[in-house]
Parts: C-alpha cells; sequence; structure tokens
C-alpha cells in the first residue's frame, strides 16, 4: 500500500519575504499566482524546507532567513496515510533545528525522510545540461530513501577524502597519515556507493518509460551508470594508494564516487551537449517523474510535489504531457504560476483543488 | 557607555564555552550589582586554578598538584589499576565519561587533540613520543582505542594501530551500537547498522 501524504495546515515565519503565512492547503491540487516577485517560489521553498530540511535553490540555507531576523521557521501538520504528525523545522544563522511531534529525533535523516516531496523547479535543466554534480546530487536524494545511512556515510566518505587532499598537498604522497583516511574513504566511499548504484538502477530504469511517453515518438535514449569507485573495500583501498603520486599532482582524487556519472545519450549522441532545448526539457521533466516513482516506492508513499513555474518552461505539446501526468497523480500538488487559467483540473471537486493569490508576501484564498 | 573594565570581563566571559555576549553580560552584571564577595572568590580561586591543578604529567587527566609538585591524576596514583591495560582517549571529558562506567580497570592516555591535516593536525602534532614513553615504562600489554566514531577519531585509531604495531600489544578498539535498555525497533538504521557489523560471536563463554 502506497500512503497519501497531505500537508493539512502550514505556518511560515520569517522565510525569505514571507513574514508570515499560516494557511490549509487542499489535498489535491494547489495553484498559488501572482506576479513575479511576490514569493510564490519562496512559499514552495517552504514547504519543501519543512519536509527534507534544504532548499533546491539556496547554497546558503542562511539565505532563507528574512533580512534582519534570527530565526527562518515553517511548521506543517501533515497526515500520513491513516496518521498526523506536526514537523517543525527552525532555521538559524548558525544552526538548524527539527522537531518531529516536539520531539527532537535521533538524527536528522530520520526527519528528512519521513515527508517525501519531489520539487520540479526551472534550475532541474542543469540534470541535462550542466555536469554529473547535479546528476549526482539526484541519485543521492534517492538513495537517501534506500539506505537513510547513506547521507551520513556520504558526508564521512567528504571529509575523509578531503583530509587524505590536504595530507598529499602538504606532506606528499608519502605521508604516513594517508592509509588511516584511504581506509576510512574505501569503508565509507563503499557504503555510499552501494545506495547510490542501487539508486541509479531504479532511476534509469523508471526514467525509460517516462521519457517515451512524453518525448516526440522515435527518439532513442540510452542511459549509462559509470561508477567512479569500486564496492570493496580491499579494491578501493588499493586504487587509493597507487593513485597517490598522480592524484597529489591533479591535487584532485581520480578515483571515487565523486567521480560517478550518469550519461544520457539521444539517438546515441550525448544530451548535454547535442540535444536541443526541447528535447533537454522533455528529459529533465522525465528524470523528474523518474525521481517521483522511485521515492514513491522507496518510501511507500506518494511523494508532496512542488511545481515551481513549470509551464514556462514548456512548449505547448509537453505542457500537455504535464498536465496529463498532473490528473493522474496522486500526489498532493502545488503549482505556482503567473497564468492559473492554465491550470484546469476537470472533474475536481472544490475539496480537492485551492486557489490561491500571493501578492507581497501575503497568502489569500480566491 | 559600560566602564572599559567591564567591558574587559564581559569579553573575557563570553569567550567562555556555551557564554554568548548577553549571558556574560548578565555574569557581569550580577558581579558588580548583586555580589561583590562571590566576585572576589571566584577570583581568588582562578587565580589559585593555575598552581593547584594541573594536567597529569602522565596520562593528560585533570590533576591536583601534589606537595612535592607534581601533578598525577587519582587514576595515575591508584595502585589498583592495572598498569598493563591503557586506554587512548581523545579528550578528558571522554576519560571521565568512561571513568563513570565503571568498567575501566587500567589507566589512561590523553591525546587532547585528533588526527587532522584539514585542522593541521598530523602525526607530528600527536603526542606520540609520550605514549610510546608509558607505554615503554609501564609494560602495556593492551592499548584499548577509545577516540570517538567521526572519522577523525576513526582516522586516529587506525593511525595509533599501526604506530603501535610490532610493540607486542594487544590493540582493540571499542565497539559501537545499539543503547541498553531500548527496542532494536526503535534504534535508529544507522547505529544498528553498525551494530550488525561490530557484531561478536558468542561462543557461550563469556569474554
Amino acid at each position: 500500500m502506497t500512503a497519501l501524504i497531505r500537508f493539512s495546515n502550514v505556518t511560515v515565519s520569517a522565510f525569505r519575504n514571507l513574514s508570515r503565512i499560516d494557511f490549509e492547503p487542499a489535498p489535491g491540487l494547489n495553484v498559488i499566482s501572482g506576479d513575479n516577485g511576490q514569493g510564490k517560489t519562496s512559499l514552495l521553498e517552504a514547504l519543501y524546507f519543512v519536509a527534507v530540511t534544504r532548499s533546491f535553490r539556496a547554497d546558503k540555507l542562511e539565505s532563507l532567513i528574512q533580512q534582519g531576523q534570527k530565526f527562518a521557521s515553517v511548521r506543517a501538520r501533515v497526515l500520513d496515510g491513516e496518521h498526523g504528525r506536526e514537523q517543525r523545522a527552525t532555521l538559524g544563522h548558525k544552526e538548524r533545528a527539527v522537531l518531529l511531534d516536539g520531539k527532537k529525533p535521533e538524527r536528522l535523516a530520520t526527519y528528512a525522510t519521513r515527508t517525501p516531496a519531489v520539487v520540479f523547479h526551472p534550475g532541474d535543466m542543469e540534470l541535462v545540461n550542466a555536469n554529473a554534480a547535479a546528476r549526482r546530487k539526484l541519485l543521492d536524494r534517492i538513495a537517501l530513501y534506500l539506505d537513510p545511512s547513506s547521507g551520513d556515510a556520504r558526508l564521512s566518505y567528504t571529509r575523509a577524502l578531503k583530509e587524505r587532499k590536504v595530507a598529499l598537498d602538504v606532506r606528499g604522497p608519502s605521508a604516513r597519515e594517508l592509509a588511516p583516511f584511504e581506509q576510512l574513504m574505501a569503508e565509507h566511499g563503499v557504503r555510499f556507493a552501494r545506495a547510490r548504484a542501487e539508486a541509479a538502477t531504479r532511476l534509469l530504469g523508471a526514467l525509460a518509460p517516462a521519457f517515451q511517453r512524453m518525448a516526440q515518438p522515435g527518439l532513442q535514449l540510452v542511459t549509462k551508470y559509470r561508477p567512479g569507485g569500486s564496492l570493496d573495500v580491499a579494491e578501493f583501498v588499493g586504487e587509493l594508494s597507487s593513485r597517490r603520486l598522480r592524484d597529489s599532482r591533479q591535487r584532485a582524487a581520480s578515483y571515487g564516487p565523486q567521480r560517478d556519472e550518469i550519461q544520457l545519450l539521444i539517438d546515441g549522441r550525448s544530451a548535454r551537449h547535442h540535444a536541443s532545448q526541447g528535447q533537454q526539457r522533455i528529459l529533465t521533466l522525465a528524470l523528474k517523474v523518474a525521481e517521483l516513482e522511485c521515492i514513491r516506492d522507496a518510501r511507500r508513499a506518494h511523494p508532496v510535489l512542488l511545481l515551481d513555474d513549470v509551464s514556462s518552461e514548456l512548449d505547448p505539446a509537453r505542457t500537455g504531457a504535464v498536465y496529463d501526468f498532473l490528473r493522474e497523480t496522486q500526489s498532493q500538488v502545488f503549482v505556482t504560476t503567473t497564468r492559473p487559467e492554465l491550470f484546469p483540473t476537470p472533474g475536481a471537486s472544490k475539496l480537492e483543488r485551492a486557489d490561491w493569490q500571493l501578492v507581497s508576501g501575503a497568502l489569500s484564498e480566491l | 557607555m559600560l566602564p572599559d573594565r567591564l567591558e574587559r570581563l564581559i569579553e573575557l566571559l563570553s569567550r567562555l564555552p556555551g557564554v554568548g555576549e548577553k549571558t556574560a553580560q548578565r555574569f557581569a552584571m550580577f558581579f558588580v550589582t548583586e555580589s561583590q564577595e562571590y566576585a572576589r572568590e571566584l577570583g581568588l580561586a582562578l587565580q589559585e586554578l593555575g598552581a593547584t591543578v594541573k594536567r597529569c604529567q602522565r596520562c593528560g587527566n585533570i590533576a591536583q598538584v601534589g606537595e612535592d609538585g607534581r601533578a598525577l591524576c587519582p587514576v595515575c596514583l591508584d595502585p589498583r589499576r592495572d598498569g598493563k591495560l591503557l586506554c587512548i582517549v581523545a579528550r578528558v571529558q571522554d576519560l571521565l565519561a568512561i571513568e563513570k562506567s565503571a568498567s575501566m580497570r587500567g589507566r589512561y592516555f590523553v591525546l587532547g587533540r585528533l588526527l587532522s591535516p584539514l585542522d593541521g593536525v598530523g602525526p607530528d602534532e600527536l603526542p606520540l613520543e609520550d605514549l610510546f614513553r608509558i607505554v615503554a615504562e609501564d609494560a602495556v600489554k593492551e592499548v584499548i582505542l577509545a577516540t570517538p566514531p567521526s572519522v577523525d577519531g576513526e582516522a586516529t585509531a587506525l593511525l595509533l594501530a599501526r604506530e603501535l604495531a610490532g610493540k607486542g600489544l594487544q590493540v582493540s578498539r571499542i565497539a559501537s551500537g545499539v543503547p541498553h535498555g531500548g527496542d532494536l525497533e526503535f534504534a535508529d538504521q544507522i547505529t544498528l547498522g553498525r551494530a550488525i557489523d561490530g557484531r561478536r560471536s558468542m561462543d557461550g563463554k563469556r569474554s
């Protein structure tokens, strides 16, 4: 059974330009309209933040805090199948704190995987038209649901990787502190590479049919996951220690999951370099649908879906594909748009849909 | 606005761990307005501290300076402690926590820092010479590596294990796992995963 996840009440405080918003979203489709710069994306960002404690557009979380304020906070009442819970995420200039039903969870990962959320936003194009870092992040989001410890393993791996790099830079390839950090890189790296490989298998498995549904008939998509390291600790350690000289010269580790890559080929050519804008957009959309399906199946719950200004990114035919998808999805959906008339929901009762207007950070129901 | 001396005191107080500027100001005001007597007592206690309490010259624990001027901690002075068993920890706080558990019958060695090239701590910055001296002087037979289960803590343990190899010692690493008194059902998956990885065989004999 796949549970339905619904935000039933949300309070946003001092979050970007949103001083205070308190609202009860509809369980189905929520259309949030308003001119540019009114805070529509910030509202989606607030929902994403309370769900997964991250932002989909800010590298520095601190920028989420309203100017002149000490804390940004979002509280949400969440219905999860038969159960309800309260989640609260607060961000200060130095720390981030979360509460699950008023209690501090033992780990952030416990909190961050409880209410799955998937966001589609204009910046997602980098999944196709930029380097592999964005695709690795996508895999890591899925991996966290497959193995909640993969996030910690990734942080530990990254720490050990940096320690090894500094040791190589400062003391050279024969430094005796290299071996301990290489051992730890291998142990943590294998642990999170395993979760990533599983995420890649699932993502690419879901991507093919999603792309076929949405793209022009006849386009051929070929995908390949190329791991940058090994799933065997001993082999991993061996590779690292034999590459010290080279890594020291290049000032970067040439082996390990920081070099994992997903290759996307359309009609035999790299989608990043050779696909048309339209093809890249469809592929991006198909990747997001695949992400949604992977997280749904791993978490056995329909993730909350956040669509930021998605229609502006697509041509009319592809926008149709998005609407078809929205009609069928069982997820609770929040869309932002400058043109609410684009979102007809045939057959939906009043209960299932709500229209909101956002003007200078104030939300009202239409 | 405040007298310079008071500003200076606030600045000093705010360097204490866990104390921010506001709390520091409250403390300073308390000394001035509520209890000058307490302020004098505290000042005296702080002044005498350096002469009477030092790091233990053998293990790095907190120690009272004896009449002979030597600083040795209660653990190092205790003749019932097994000098053949040595537990290596990162900080004095870790030593105190293990002492509370009353499960350690040997002595300690406090490193004071962990291996971290990022923070400028390489093997040469660790007190390895002191450690080897104690291992030799006390004819240590067994070493327990009780550094924290972080990347730097694990790396330090791995380095020490290598450095101590070949000295005829038994070296072990503390286990990490499920807290006592809890249901496995509620243990987080990371801790549970570690507990499974670090399982031990049960052959009917208690070790």
